[in-house]
Protein backbone atom coordinates (compact mmCIF):
# COMPACT_ATOMS: atom_id res chain seq x y z
CA UNK A 1 0.00 0.00 0.00
CA UNK A 2 1.46 3.68 -0.88
CA UNK A 3 1.67 6.67 1.27
CA UNK A 4 -0.81 8.39 -1.09
CA UNK A 5 -3.42 5.75 -0.86
CA UNK A 6 -3.27 5.22 3.12
CA UNK A 7 -3.13 8.77 3.21
CA UNK A 8 -6.20 9.01 1.20
CA UNK A 9 -7.60 6.48 3.50
CA UNK A 10 -7.21 8.90 6.73
CA UNK A 11 -8.75 11.83 4.81
CA UNK A 12 -11.36 9.66 4.30
CA UNK A 13 -11.44 8.50 7.85
CA UNK A 14 -11.16 12.07 8.98
CA UNK A 15 -14.04 13.29 7.31
CA UNK A 16 -16.21 11.18 8.84
CA UNK A 17 -14.89 11.68 12.36
CA UNK A 18 -15.02 15.20 12.02
CA UNK A 19 -18.81 14.98 10.64
CA UNK A 20 -19.63 12.83 13.29
CA UNK A 21 -18.12 15.34 15.60
CA UNK A 22 -19.48 17.95 14.59
CA UNK A 23 -23.18 16.84 14.29
CA UNK A 24 -25.51 19.47 15.13
CA UNK A 25 -27.32 19.62 18.81
CA UNK A 26 -30.63 18.28 17.80
CA UNK A 27 -32.76 19.44 21.29
CA UNK A 28 -34.00 22.15 19.39
CA UNK A 29 -37.62 20.50 18.97
CA UNK A 30 -37.99 19.04 22.14
CA UNK A 31 -36.76 22.22 24.00
CA UNK A 32 -39.53 24.47 21.95
CA UNK A 33 -41.79 21.99 22.73
CA UNK A 34 -41.18 22.32 26.41
CA UNK A 35 -40.55 26.40 25.93
CA UNK A 36 -44.19 26.69 24.65
CA UNK A 37 -45.71 24.60 27.30
CA UNK A 38 -43.70 26.32 30.28
CA UNK A 39 -44.56 29.76 29.08
CA UNK A 40 -48.37 29.09 28.68
CA UNK A 41 -48.77 26.91 31.88
CA UNK A 42 -47.36 29.60 34.01
CA UNK A 43 -49.43 32.03 32.68
CA UNK A 44 -52.43 30.14 32.83
CA UNK A 45 -51.15 29.92 36.63
CA UNK A 46 -50.94 33.52 36.67
CA UNK A 47 -53.96 33.83 35.45
CA UNK A 48 -56.02 31.66 37.73
CA UNK A 49 -54.15 32.82 41.16
CA UNK A 50 -55.09 36.43 39.70
CA UNK A 51 -58.71 35.27 39.32
CA UNK A 52 -58.58 36.25 35.35
CA UNK A 53 -59.79 32.93 34.72
CA UNK A 54 -62.34 32.56 36.87
CA UNK A 55 -61.32 29.31 37.80
CA UNK A 56 -61.45 27.97 41.71
CA UNK A 57 -57.58 27.66 42.71
CA UNK A 58 -57.76 23.72 43.72
CA UNK A 59 -58.01 23.11 40.20
CA UNK A 60 -54.09 24.37 40.12
CA UNK A 61 -53.47 20.58 40.71
CA UNK A 62 -54.43 19.66 37.33
CA UNK A 63 -53.06 22.26 35.55
CA UNK A 64 -49.67 21.08 36.33
CA UNK A 65 -50.71 17.41 36.33
CA UNK A 66 -51.58 18.27 32.67
CA UNK A 67 -48.06 20.16 32.18
CA UNK A 68 -46.14 17.20 33.22
CA UNK A 69 -47.91 14.60 31.31
CA UNK A 70 -48.27 16.37 28.27
CA UNK A 71 -44.64 17.33 28.33
CA UNK A 72 -43.99 13.55 29.64
CA UNK A 73 -45.70 12.66 26.08
CA UNK A 74 -44.12 14.93 24.01
CA UNK A 75 -40.70 14.30 24.67
CA UNK A 76 -41.39 10.43 24.73
CA UNK A 77 -42.47 11.20 21.07
CA UNK A 78 -39.86 13.75 19.93
CA UNK A 79 -37.00 11.92 21.97
CA UNK A 80 -37.84 9.24 19.69
CA UNK A 81 -37.70 11.03 16.08
CA UNK A 82 -34.35 12.87 17.55
CA UNK A 83 -32.53 9.12 18.21
CA UNK A 84 -33.12 8.22 14.82
CA UNK A 85 -30.79 11.15 13.02
CA UNK A 86 -27.53 10.75 11.98
CA UNK A 87 -25.09 12.19 14.97
CA UNK A 88 -27.66 12.00 17.76
CA UNK A 89 -25.15 10.30 19.79
CA UNK A 90 -22.13 12.48 19.26
CA UNK A 91 -20.62 13.53 22.51
CA UNK A 92 -22.45 17.15 22.67
CA UNK A 93 -25.82 15.62 21.48
CA UNK A 94 -25.24 12.90 24.51
CA UNK A 95 -24.08 15.53 26.89
CA UNK A 96 -26.72 17.50 26.29
CA UNK A 97 -29.49 14.85 26.53
CA UNK A 98 -28.01 13.99 30.29
CA UNK A 99 -28.02 17.46 31.28
CA UNK A 100 -31.51 18.03 30.38
CA UNK A 101 -32.43 14.67 32.07
CA UNK A 102 -30.51 15.76 35.15
CA UNK A 103 -32.35 19.42 35.15
CA UNK A 104 -35.72 17.50 35.23
CA UNK A 105 -34.64 15.46 38.34
CA UNK A 106 -33.34 18.00 40.17
CA UNK A 107 -36.68 20.01 39.55
CA UNK A 108 -38.51 17.01 40.47
CA UNK A 109 -37.31 16.66 43.79
CA UNK A 110 -37.52 20.08 44.14
CA UNK A 111 -41.52 19.85 43.90
CA UNK A 112 -41.43 16.15 45.65
CA UNK A 113 -39.55 17.91 48.63
CA UNK A 114 -42.21 20.46 48.74
CA UNK A 115 -45.18 18.19 48.32
CA UNK A 116 -43.85 15.83 51.36
CA UNK A 117 -43.52 18.94 53.42
CA UNK A 118 -46.55 20.09 52.94
CA UNK A 119 -48.23 16.59 53.57
CA UNK A 120 -46.13 16.79 56.86
CA UNK A 121 -47.84 19.99 57.51
CA UNK A 122 -44.41 22.14 57.20
CA UNK A 123 -44.80 23.65 54.29
CA UNK A 124 -47.21 26.23 52.40
CA UNK A 125 -47.86 26.31 48.59
CA UNK A 126 -46.14 29.60 48.40
CA UNK A 127 -42.65 27.19 48.36
CA UNK A 128 -43.72 26.52 44.72
CA UNK A 129 -42.53 29.59 43.61
CA UNK A 130 -39.31 28.64 44.56
CA UNK A 131 -39.74 26.18 41.65
CA UNK A 132 -39.32 28.76 38.56
CA UNK A 133 -36.57 30.62 40.44
CA UNK A 134 -34.41 27.31 41.24
CA UNK A 135 -35.38 26.27 37.15
CA UNK A 136 -34.17 29.63 36.10
CA UNK A 137 -30.85 28.90 37.79
CA UNK A 138 -30.75 25.16 36.51
CA UNK A 139 -31.62 26.54 33.05
CA UNK A 140 -28.47 28.84 32.86
CA UNK A 141 -26.37 25.77 34.41
CA UNK A 142 -27.25 23.00 31.93
CA UNK A 143 -27.21 25.92 28.65
CA UNK A 144 -23.43 26.77 30.18
CA UNK A 145 -22.14 23.42 30.39
CA UNK A 146 -23.64 22.71 26.88
CA UNK A 147 -22.40 25.86 25.30
CA UNK A 148 -19.02 24.89 26.24
CA UNK A 149 -19.07 21.57 24.79
CA UNK A 150 -20.50 22.40 21.74
CA UNK A 151 -18.95 25.65 21.17
CA UNK A 152 -21.79 27.29 20.54
CA UNK A 153 -21.75 31.19 21.67
CA UNK A 154 -25.19 32.01 21.50
CA UNK A 155 -26.02 29.20 23.93
CA UNK A 156 -23.44 30.80 26.43
CA UNK A 157 -25.49 34.35 26.63
CA UNK A 158 -29.08 32.14 26.91
CA UNK A 159 -27.02 30.58 29.92
CA UNK A 160 -26.58 34.28 31.21
CA UNK A 161 -30.17 34.83 30.39
CA UNK A 162 -31.37 32.26 32.35
CA UNK A 163 -28.93 33.35 35.46
CA UNK A 164 -30.78 36.25 35.12
CA UNK A 165 -33.93 35.36 34.87
CA UNK A 166 -33.66 33.53 38.09
CA UNK A 167 -32.49 36.85 39.82
CA UNK A 168 -35.41 39.00 38.70
CA UNK A 169 -38.13 36.28 39.76
CA UNK A 170 -36.35 36.21 43.50
CA UNK A 171 -38.18 39.22 44.35
CA UNK A 172 -40.80 38.53 42.76
CA UNK A 173 -40.94 35.53 45.78
CA UNK A 174 -44.55 34.66 46.94
CA UNK A 175 -46.15 37.27 44.29
CA UNK A 176 -48.58 36.46 41.48
CA UNK A 177 -46.72 38.32 39.34
CA UNK A 178 -43.47 35.83 39.17
CA UNK A 179 -45.77 33.36 36.82
CA UNK A 180 -46.22 36.27 34.61
CA UNK A 181 -42.73 37.46 34.85
CA UNK A 182 -41.49 33.64 34.59
CA UNK A 183 -43.86 32.93 31.45
CA UNK A 184 -42.43 35.88 29.60
CA UNK A 185 -38.42 35.56 30.70
CA UNK A 186 -39.42 31.43 29.55
CA UNK A 187 -39.75 33.14 25.77
CA UNK A 188 -36.32 34.17 25.87
CA UNK A 189 -34.61 31.90 27.88
CA UNK A 190 -36.04 28.68 26.48
CA UNK A 191 -38.56 29.19 23.37
CA UNK A 192 -35.95 31.60 21.91
CA UNK A 193 -32.62 29.39 22.31
CA UNK A 194 -34.43 26.32 20.69
CA UNK A 195 -35.31 28.23 17.70
CA UNK A 196 -32.03 29.26 17.01
CA UNK A 197 -30.61 25.81 18.22
CA UNK A 198 -33.09 24.06 14.87
CA UNK A 199 -31.79 26.86 13.09
CA UNK A 200 -28.17 25.86 13.17
CA UNK A 201 -29.25 22.18 12.98
CA UNK A 202 -31.18 22.70 9.46
CA UNK A 203 -28.32 24.86 8.28
CA UNK A 204 -25.73 22.12 9.28
CA UNK A 205 -27.92 19.39 7.62
CA UNK B 1 -1.26 13.43 -25.72
CA UNK B 2 1.98 13.56 -24.49
CA UNK B 3 2.43 14.89 -20.81
CA UNK B 4 4.84 17.67 -20.08
CA UNK B 5 5.88 15.91 -16.87
CA UNK B 6 8.70 13.60 -16.76
CA UNK B 7 8.03 10.40 -15.17
CA UNK B 8 9.01 10.49 -11.34
CA UNK B 9 11.74 8.26 -10.75
CA UNK B 10 11.33 8.78 -7.07
CA UNK B 11 10.16 5.74 -5.67
CA UNK B 12 7.67 5.75 -2.63
CA UNK B 13 8.46 4.08 0.45
CA UNK B 14 5.67 2.12 1.47
CA UNK B 15 4.28 1.62 4.28
CA UNK B 16 5.38 -1.51 6.53
CA UNK B 17 1.64 -2.54 7.11
CA UNK B 18 2.97 -5.30 9.77
CA UNK B 19 3.01 -2.58 12.23
CA UNK B 20 -0.59 -1.21 12.13
CA UNK B 21 -3.91 -3.32 13.67
CA UNK B 22 -5.17 -5.19 9.78
CA UNK B 23 -8.55 -5.42 11.37
CA UNK B 24 -8.59 -1.43 11.70
CA UNK B 25 -6.40 -1.10 8.48
CA UNK B 26 -9.38 -1.50 5.54
CA UNK B 27 -10.94 1.90 4.10
CA UNK B 28 -14.58 0.90 5.35
CA UNK B 29 -13.60 -0.17 8.84
CA UNK B 30 -11.46 2.43 9.20
CA UNK B 31 -14.34 4.95 8.51
CA UNK B 32 -16.50 3.25 10.59
CA UNK B 33 -14.11 3.32 13.80
CA UNK B 34 -13.36 6.77 12.76
CA UNK B 35 -17.25 7.13 12.80
CA UNK B 36 -17.95 5.81 16.12
CA UNK B 37 -14.99 7.49 17.60
CA UNK B 38 -16.93 10.74 17.34
CA UNK B 39 -20.58 9.65 17.52
CA UNK B 40 -21.12 6.34 19.63
CA UNK B 41 -23.48 4.27 19.31
CA UNK B 42 -24.92 4.91 15.76
CA UNK B 43 -27.00 3.17 14.02
CA UNK B 44 -26.98 0.68 10.87
CA UNK B 45 -28.63 3.20 8.81
CA UNK B 46 -26.30 5.96 9.58
CA UNK B 47 -23.24 4.32 9.36
CA UNK B 48 -24.86 3.27 5.70
CA UNK B 49 -25.05 6.69 4.92
CA UNK B 50 -21.86 8.21 6.59
CA UNK B 51 -19.46 5.48 4.66
CA UNK B 52 -21.53 5.02 1.63
CA UNK B 53 -21.39 1.45 1.50
CA UNK B 54 -23.85 -1.42 0.49
CA UNK B 55 -25.90 -3.27 2.82
CA UNK B 56 -23.89 -6.16 2.53
CA UNK B 57 -20.26 -4.47 2.56
CA UNK B 58 -21.02 -2.62 5.88
CA UNK B 59 -22.17 -5.64 7.30
CA UNK B 60 -19.31 -8.34 6.58
CA UNK B 61 -17.02 -5.07 7.92
CA UNK B 62 -18.61 -5.28 11.24
CA UNK B 63 -18.80 -8.79 11.82
CA UNK B 64 -14.61 -8.26 11.31
CA UNK B 65 -14.60 -5.62 13.61
CA UNK B 66 -17.26 -7.44 15.93
CA UNK B 67 -15.03 -10.51 16.08
CA UNK B 68 -12.38 -8.98 16.96
CA UNK B 69 -14.53 -6.67 19.88
CA UNK B 70 -13.64 -3.27 18.55
CA UNK B 71 -17.24 -3.08 17.99
CA UNK B 72 -21.04 -4.38 20.00
CA UNK B 73 -23.64 -4.76 17.89
CA UNK B 74 -27.18 -4.25 19.72
CA UNK B 75 -30.23 -5.74 17.83
CA UNK B 76 -33.50 -3.99 19.30
CA UNK B 77 -36.36 -2.23 18.63
CA UNK B 78 -37.29 1.71 18.10
CA UNK B 79 -40.76 2.20 18.80
CA UNK B 80 -41.83 -0.72 16.39
CA UNK B 81 -39.12 -0.78 13.92
CA UNK B 82 -36.35 -3.15 14.21
CA UNK B 83 -32.78 -0.95 14.89
CA UNK B 84 -29.54 -2.34 15.13
CA UNK B 85 -27.18 -0.06 17.44
CA UNK B 86 -23.33 -0.22 16.67
CA UNK B 87 -21.36 0.59 19.74
CA UNK B 88 -17.32 1.11 19.95
CA UNK B 89 -16.27 -1.07 22.79
CA UNK B 90 -13.30 0.11 25.24
CA UNK B 91 -10.65 -2.59 23.65
CA UNK B 92 -11.63 -0.82 20.14
CA UNK B 93 -11.44 2.73 21.82
CA UNK B 94 -8.25 1.67 22.81
CA UNK B 95 -7.23 -0.10 19.50
CA UNK B 96 -8.37 3.03 17.61
CA UNK B 97 -6.21 4.69 19.52
CA UNK B 98 -3.13 2.81 19.26
CA UNK B 99 -3.94 2.74 15.54
CA UNK B 100 -3.63 6.35 15.36
CA UNK B 101 -0.28 6.46 17.22
CA UNK B 102 1.30 3.36 14.75
CA UNK B 103 0.21 5.64 11.64
CA UNK B 104 1.68 8.77 12.99
CA UNK B 105 5.25 6.52 13.56
CA UNK B 106 4.74 5.07 10.22
CA UNK B 107 4.28 8.88 8.68
CA UNK B 108 7.20 9.68 10.21
CA UNK B 109 4.66 12.72 12.34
Amino acid sequence: MSNQETLDDLNYATALAKSGNEAPLMGGPIGLMWGILISATLFAHWSIITGRLGIELQYLWLLWISFSAVGGMGSAILGRRVGRKAGAHSMANRIEHAVWTMFSLMLGCLWAGIVISMLLGMGSVGLFDLVPIVGFAGQGLAYGVIAKISHHKWLGYASGAAFVSSILCMPAFGQPGLYLLAAIATLFTVVLPSLKTMGFEDAER
Amino acid sequence: MPSDKAPSTDVEPAINIDEIDEIIHGRLRLGIMAYLSAVNPASFPELLAKTGSSNGNLSTHLSKLEAAGYINQEKGYQGKRPQTLVHLTAAGRKAWVQYLEAMKELLGN
